[in-house]
């Protein structure tokens, strides 16, 4: 007897779903991927540092060129091994897998990119927001064609990523933050989508995603409690005038009471500009400043009131720079700026 | 039948298991026996014997692989079996129109 139109259609819809929804992610993509973007989120500041390359733009193309051979490797390494491992289970690589390994190639090529234009042209504190939203759509996509708890996952990194930028989180927190997501967060992911290959219940994924979510912002957050505290230095402390006569060498404090005048030398060069030289905007601390200094440059380490000790990496922002030609009549051309320096976090 | 006269369909597509066959290859790309096997769920016997006879009407061509680690077949739509599975989808919406 042959088929009813009918039955056949509904299976050739239900065979092309299975075939669409044909997507994998291996154990080791995530491994790789999330322990490689972790090292590197760790070990780029402390090996291209401006001691080694004093350059801006020779230390910029370095690390850019570094992280990009990196995550190329990477990316060889993880084809070799998901194809491998496809062939000793006697399975292909989907079409539609292939086209998202693509876009998964891309966008960490978009990554590497917007890292480099940040270094060059500014905007650094929003790159791991950035980072984590664009990661979060590459597991959305996935999950479309694969385990649904892989979309879900990526919903949750997009809602961290852009939650941290709206939330103004410090750089610091979104940097520890993008480490555990990375070097915790991928290898557990890898971990929950090996022991339910299949799609699960609504109540299990929304508990597995509390969980990782969980199991990524607790070390976060402890992370930044134990890295961000610091301790007083334990070395003298001296006055400006002391200091300035050099009466000791190494390690100090310098103390510099409210009202200290703090000259900000500006520089402006430009191809439209001429005759233009140095010129010292004076500026007085309204607060007195204990400065943590080591061979006559400061460390990091300051406190302000003589409050508690704070590190400069977490404590000490420029933000809302802001530059605007005008033209009044009165007055003629000018160039306004506007910045606001703080070490609230 | 005079009603369904003017409608073609293809005998080789109008099969239950070769249809879905069909259908999974043309979204999926390529796919190996084992694949094949575990999506349709049906015995090697059963699934060897239609895929014989979907490779005799060129509609479904093997790719053979040798390169490191074990030899692998791996199965995927010819043009000409694109166009037919196509062609087969109009004529069941086509046909749609007869049944009550």
């Amino acid at each position: 007897m042959l088929p009813r139109a009918t039955e056949q259609l509904n299976a050739i819809h239900a065979m092309m779903e299975s075939g669409h929804r044909s997507v994998r992610l291996e154990r080791h993509t995530l491994v790789l991927w999330g322990l490689a973007a972790a090292f590197l989120i760790l070990v780029v500041r402390l090996i291209f540092t401006p001691e080694r390359f004093p350059e801006t733009l020779q230390r910029v193309l370095a690390s850019n060129l570094f992280i990009g051979a990196l995550l190329t490797a990477v990316g060889v390494i993880d084809l070799r091994l998901t194809r491998r491992a496809r062939r000793q289970r006697d399975e292909t690589l989907s079409f539609v897998q292939v086209q998202l390994t693509k876009i998964w190639w891309l966008l960490v090529g978009l990554i590497v990119l917007i890292n480099l234009g940040m270094n060059l042209f500014g905007g650094g504190y929003m790159f791991y927001g950035i980072v984590l939203a664009l990661m979060g759509i590459a597991f959305y996509v996935h999950g479309l064609f694969s385990q649904q708890m892989l979309a879900w996952i990526g919903v949750l990194l997009i809602g961290l990523g852009l939650g941290g930028v709206a939330l103004n989180l410090p750089f610091v927190v979104m940097e520890w933050l993008a480490v555990f997501v990375f070097g915790l967060g991928f290898p557990l992911l890898a971990l929950v989508l090996q022991r339910n290959s299949g799609d699960i219940g609504l109540a299990q994924r929304l508990g597995t995603m509390c969980g990782w979510l969980l199991l990524v912002l607790a070390p976060t957050g402890a992370a930044y409690h134990f890295s961000h505290g610091s301790v007083a230095p334990e070395v003298p402390a001296v006055s400006l005038a002391e200091y300035r006569q050099g009466v000791s060498d190494g390690s100090q404090v310098v103390r510099l009471p409210a009202g200290t005048l703090v000259p900000i030398v500006i520089e402006v060069t430009g191809d439209i500009l001429d005759g233009v030289g140095t010129a010292v905007l004076p500026v007085r601390l309204s607060h007195s400043l204990d400065l943590s200094v080591s061979n006559g440059r400061p460390d990091g380490l300051f406190r302000v009131d003589e409050e508690h000790w704070k590190k400069a990496l977490y404590n000490y922002r420029v933000r809302d720079v802001n530059l605007q030609t005008t033209l009044a009549r009165g007055r003629g051309p000018e160039v306004s700026v506007k910045l606001d320096i703080s070490t609230h976090n | 039948m005079d009603r369904f006269a003017n409608v073609e369909i293809d005998s080789v597509l109008h099969q239950p298991v070769r249809t879905r066959i069909a259908a999974y290859l043309a979204t999926r790309g390529e796919a190996t026996f084992s694949e094949l096997k575990q999506a349709l769920d049906i015995t090697d016997g059963n699934l060897d014997a239609h895929m014989k006879k979907l490779v005799a009407a060129r509609y479904v061509k093997i790719r053979r692989d040798t390169g490191d680690g074990r030899p692998q077949s791996s199965y995927r739509l010819t043009a000409a079996g694109e166009s037919a599975f196509h062609s087969y989808i109009d004529s069941l919406q086509r046909l749609l129109h007869f049944e009550p």
